[in-house]
């Protein structure tokens, strides 16, 4: 592990200081400027260009990667030790020399083909849309505090992709999930948006229970969370046909897969998050934090593949994804929302992919759905901007002359999109089927096949609904109309020339080499090899061509509806029942409300009144029981135990009053007194 | 001769003890003590108590009877109280007497053998001549008789001191 | 002889003597009754010595007489004094031993 690209550090520290520094600025001005905002061109100038300091540095730092040889592609920076404790065990897994920590948790940085790519992508992609944030938000009055999260939030991702091992990226998992929070409930004074960053971060939340419990059971297991020595440890561990250890391991961290990147169960969030900025929907719900899951099974691939369980697990839930998001994208009005199901879709051929064991596709699909993903959120935000916030594509139409540059540029992503050669979408999708077909599940191609087709219905829909159906544009939108400013244009142009020409690195084999699956090779060098069996290349181009003609049905049948009948949203009700469960997206939303959402409320309802009734009512109880026997001993003493006082008092009063009659002063009396006590006595003297 | 003598004697004093107690005037009252206690001497002449004959005549009447009048006399006897002569207590008086008259009636009637006991006995010093009685106070009683006198002088003492007239100055209303 | 006369003269004397003392309200008459009283005492005891022939009686009755005296004295000097104070003879007024 040789430490010579020094500046490996630098990348995600620049960030960082940017948060720093605008957190900083938004704090002082609040502070000390009596309210008002920091300078917007220093907040934008800091943030952006700190970013684009460490994309240079990333691109530096990959070519640097690149020189080497193809088996030396690994760079370890060890930076400090950030937590060292418990006493060491000195055999068995994760033996330590005597009086050396058991446990020690390294901010160590690592640089290989796999993070090489992620951190390209972030950088690169996340640069683009901080500069088109610059012109999106210059009219909020947050901006600051925005690129302050915006900044962060690379941090933290750049954390994710470049730590060597579980727990540096469990940091930056966490820390992602945190900045989604605080970006999409960034118009916090809206309730659906603090509504809806609460959802993103509980939901989340779920799923990062399942990916700790599953790194604990890891460390339990191994006692290291290192990849690579871990890697080292497993190399020789046989595949796992049954459920034991490893895949109880790997079941947990798809559970925190799912929450992160959006698959069923946990994929509610998503939706939701539309309520943040677009650029935060480019950025964080399109290209980079929902491709941490992905990033996370890449990575532990040498786990999965011995797992097979888990992997099939993974690729039917991938794959059912991916075909009820495009479902449930079908008659969404909202252009946000077509394409935060679209989002999860796209994530679920993912998931498909690396449930066949196709790594590499997977990431490649990754890559390519962040150009064209941002680059169609962009193009959204700049719709609707341009449209003065009108979001329904009800109200759309025909923008194409308003919006040139928006719209040539969006029309690139969409036909990545929908998988049309030579745009990068169809590499990779392509690559996709085609390697769950020759891996054998053909179900997982039948399906994925139908996802790719309703993918291209729904996002011709949108695209002839907003570009180039008869203007339904509302009067007073219309007067706004005008093309965005350079500095959104121009991220624009440049995620358009990606996605036009980014698949080419990874060409099928009857095309050419894929460059790009041998780039990654070094990443899975721990993994189990799966065996392929061997197909010849006109069967595989044959497939590309039904996947083709499949997504070309879906454009068809759309534009058929859409352009040629005119077809709107409006009149989409008429569908009856079909267009109401999928509107409503089967209801899944409504039946996590009632089962969970509202029982946790009743939960909490029932222990406040609990904690009032019973717990204060205890207490309550024992303030009234000590009242009250203090009342009883106030009563006890002063009836009954002054009352015996007075009532010898009582006594020797009244009965001293009749006594004292006996002493009339009168001499005749005292000495009748005489006589009769003589008479007494005498009586008693006789009788004796 | 003698049970005519008794029973006229003892008539006459129970008589007179009755007007002793009944009179309204407290000088006829003495009058009657007067004549009671001659009957009374009477009475010892007959159980030959010579001696005490004269001693009840002279210290008993005339002294203690005259020392009474004197009394009498000297306080305002104008003031004869217009209130009933008696206590109010009388009913219970009355009782209490009769209690006693038949407590004592009992007495007599069951310590009859009790007179016996001494009876026939010759106990000493016998008579009542002075003589004898001289001897007895010499003789076994001289403690006694000593005693008396001193009682005798603290009674003189006293009665002297009681009856003085107040200083000037300590005077009240008399 | 009959000794029961003596004694029941005796004792009439006595009870007479007795019911004025409790019952009169001149406080001369009760020491006259007093005298009554001490008279019958005198004459029981004659009426034993002469009974039982000693003379030990009869000495008694001669300390009586003479206690008899020095009582009556002191007991007029009282008579005297208090009238000085509250100018009556009322035994029912001299009652400052009240409750």
């Amino acid at each position: 592990m040789s430490n010579s690209i020094p500046y490996l550090w630098l990348i995600p520290l620049l960030p960082l200081a940017g948060f720093l520094v605008n957190g900083l600025a938004c704090l002082l001005s609040h502070r000390l400027g009596q309210g008002k905002a920091p300078n917007r061109l220093f907040v934008a100038f800091v943030a952006c260009g700190l970013v684009c300091l460490a994309l240079i540095l990333s691109v530096a730092a990959v070519f640097e990667l690149a020189e080497r040889p193809a088996g030396e592609r690994i760079v370890e920076q060890h930076l400090f030790t950030w937590i060292a404790g418990g006493e060491g065990a000195t055999t068995g897994y994760g033996a330590v020399p005597a009086g050396q920590a058991a446990f020690t948790a390294e901010w160590s940085y690592l640089l290989d083909p796999l993070s090489a790519v992620m951190i390209l992508v972030v950088t690169g992609v996340g640069f683009l849309i901080h500069v088109f944030a610059v012109g999106y938000m210059w009219e909020d009055a947050g901006f600051a505090r925005f690129f302050a999260y915006l900044n962060l939030f690379m941090f933290a991702m750049l954390m994710l992709v470049m730590g060597n091992n579980y727990l540096l990226m469990f940091l930056g998992w966490e820390g992602v999930g945190f900045c989604s929070y605080a970006l999409i409930g960034f118009f916090f004074h809206k309730k659906s948006a603090a509504d809806a960053g609460k959802k993103a971060f509980i939901v989340n939340r779920v799923g990062d229970y399942g990916f700790m419990v599953g790194a604990l059971l890891l460390f339990a297991t191994f006692g290291t969370f290192n990849f690579n020595t871990l890697g080292q440890l497993v190399k020789d561990l046989p595949v796992e046909a049954h459920f034991g250890v490893l895949t109880a391991i790997t079941v947990l961290f798809f559970v925190g897969a799912t929450g992160k990147s959006a698959q069923i169960p946990l994929y509610v969030w998503l939706p939701d998050a539309m309520e943040g900025p677009t650029p935060v929907s480019a950025l964080i719900h399109a290209a980079t934090m929902v491709t941490a899951g992905v990033y996370m099974v890449t990575r532990s691939s040498f786990l999965f593949t011995r797992t097979p369980i888990t992997l099939e697990i993974v690729g039917y839930i991938g794959v059912t994804t991916a075909l009820v998001a495009a479902l449930m994208a079908l008659f969404q009005r909202d252009i946000k929302k077509v394409l935060a199901y679209s989002t999860i879709s796209q994530l679920g051929y993912m998931f498909t992919a690396l449930g066949v064991a196709a790594f590499s596709a997977g990431i490649m699909h990754l890559m390519t759905h962040a150009f064209f993903k941002a680059l169609l959120f962009l193009g959204a935000g700049s719709i609707i901007h341009a449209m003065h916030h009108e979001q329904d594509v009800q109200n759309m139409g025909n923008l194409r002359k308003y919006l040139p540059v928006t719209f040539v540029t969006m029309m690139a992503a969409y036909l990545a999109i929908c998988g049309l050669p030579p745009f990068s979408g169809f590499f990779s999708k392509d690559e996709i089927l085609w390697r769950a077909l020759a891996s054998g599940h053909d179900t997982f191609y039948i399906i994925g096949l139908l996802g790719a087709g309703l993918t291209a219905f729904y996002m011709t829909r949108m695209m002839v609904l907003t570009f180039f159906s008869r203007e339904r544009v509302r009067e007073e939108a219309r007067h706004h109309l005008h093309e965005s400013p350079a500095v959104m244009t121009v991220p624009l142009v440049v995620l358009a020339v990606l996605s036009v020409i980014g698949g080419l690195i990874g060409l099928p084999a009857w095309l050419g080499t894929n460059v790009f699956e041998h780039w990654l090779e070094p990443a899975f060098r721990y993994a189990v090899r799966p065996e392929l069996p061997h197909h010849s290349h006109s069967f595989e181009m044959a497939m590309a061509g039904v996947s083709v003609a499949v997504a070309l049905l879906g454009i068809g049948l759309a534009y058929f509806l859409y352009q040629r009948k005119q077809l709107v949203p409006d009149r989409e009700l008429d569908w009856g029942q079909v267009w109401n469960i999928l509107y409503h997206k089967f209801w899944i939303d409504d039946l996590y409300d009632f089962l969970i959402v509202n029982r946790c409320k009743d939960l909490g309802t029932f222990l406040a009144n609990f904690d009032q009734a019973v717990i204060d009512g205890a207490v309550n109880g024992t303030a009234a029981a000590t009242r009250g026997s203090a009342t009883l001993s106030g009563w006890f003493d002063r009836y009954v135990v002054d009352g015996l006082v007075n009532l010898q008092a009582w006594v020797v009063q009244n009965v001293s009053a009749l006594l004292r009659k006996l002493q009339t002063g009168l001499i005749p009396n005292y000495a009748l007194a005489i006589v009769l006590g003589f008479v007494i006595l005498s009586c008693l003297y006789i009788f004796r | 001769m003698e049970p005519i003598l008794f029973w006229s004697l003892s008539g006459l004093v129970v008589l007179f003890a009755f007007l002793v107690v009944t009179a309204r005037n407290p000088v006829h009252s003495a009058v009657f003590l007067v004549g009671t206690l001659f009957f009374m001497a009477g009475l010892y002449i007959l159980l030959d108590a010579e001696f005490l004959v004269g001693v009840q005549v002279i210290v008993y009447v005339g002294g203690i009877t005259v020392l009474y009048l004197f009394v009498i006399s000297l306080i305002v006897l104008r003031r004869i109280p217009l209130e009933s002569p008696v206590t109010r207590q009388w009913p219970a008086a009355i009782i209490a007497g009769a209690a006693v008259l038949v407590e004592v009636v009992f007495f007599l009637l069951e310590g009859g053998e009790f007179f016996e006991r001494f009876a026939g006995q010759k106990l000493p010093y016998g008579t009542g001549r002075a003589e004898d009685i001289g001897l007895a106070l010499f003789g076994p009683y001289v403690l006694p008789f000593e005693i008396a006198t001193l009682l005798l002088l603290v009674a003189v003492v006293g009665a002297v001191l009681m009856s003085r007239k107040p200083e000037k100055e300590e005077s009240l209303e008399s | 002889m009959e000794i029961y006369n003596y004694l029941a003269v005796s004792t009439i004397v006595f009870t007479i003597g007795l019911v004025g003392v409790l019952v009169r309200r001149n406080i001369m008459i009760i020491l006259m009754s007093l005298e009554l009283m001490l008279n019958a005492i005198n004459l029981n005891m004659v009426a034993f010595s002469r009974l039982w022939g000693g003379i030990v009686g009869q000495v008694f009755a001669v300390f009586v007489i003479t206690v008899a005296a020095a009582e009556a004295a002191v007991g007029l000097a009282i008579v005297i004094a208090v009238y000085r104070h509250r100018s009556t003879i009322n035994i029912d007024d001299i009652h400052l031993l009240k409750w």
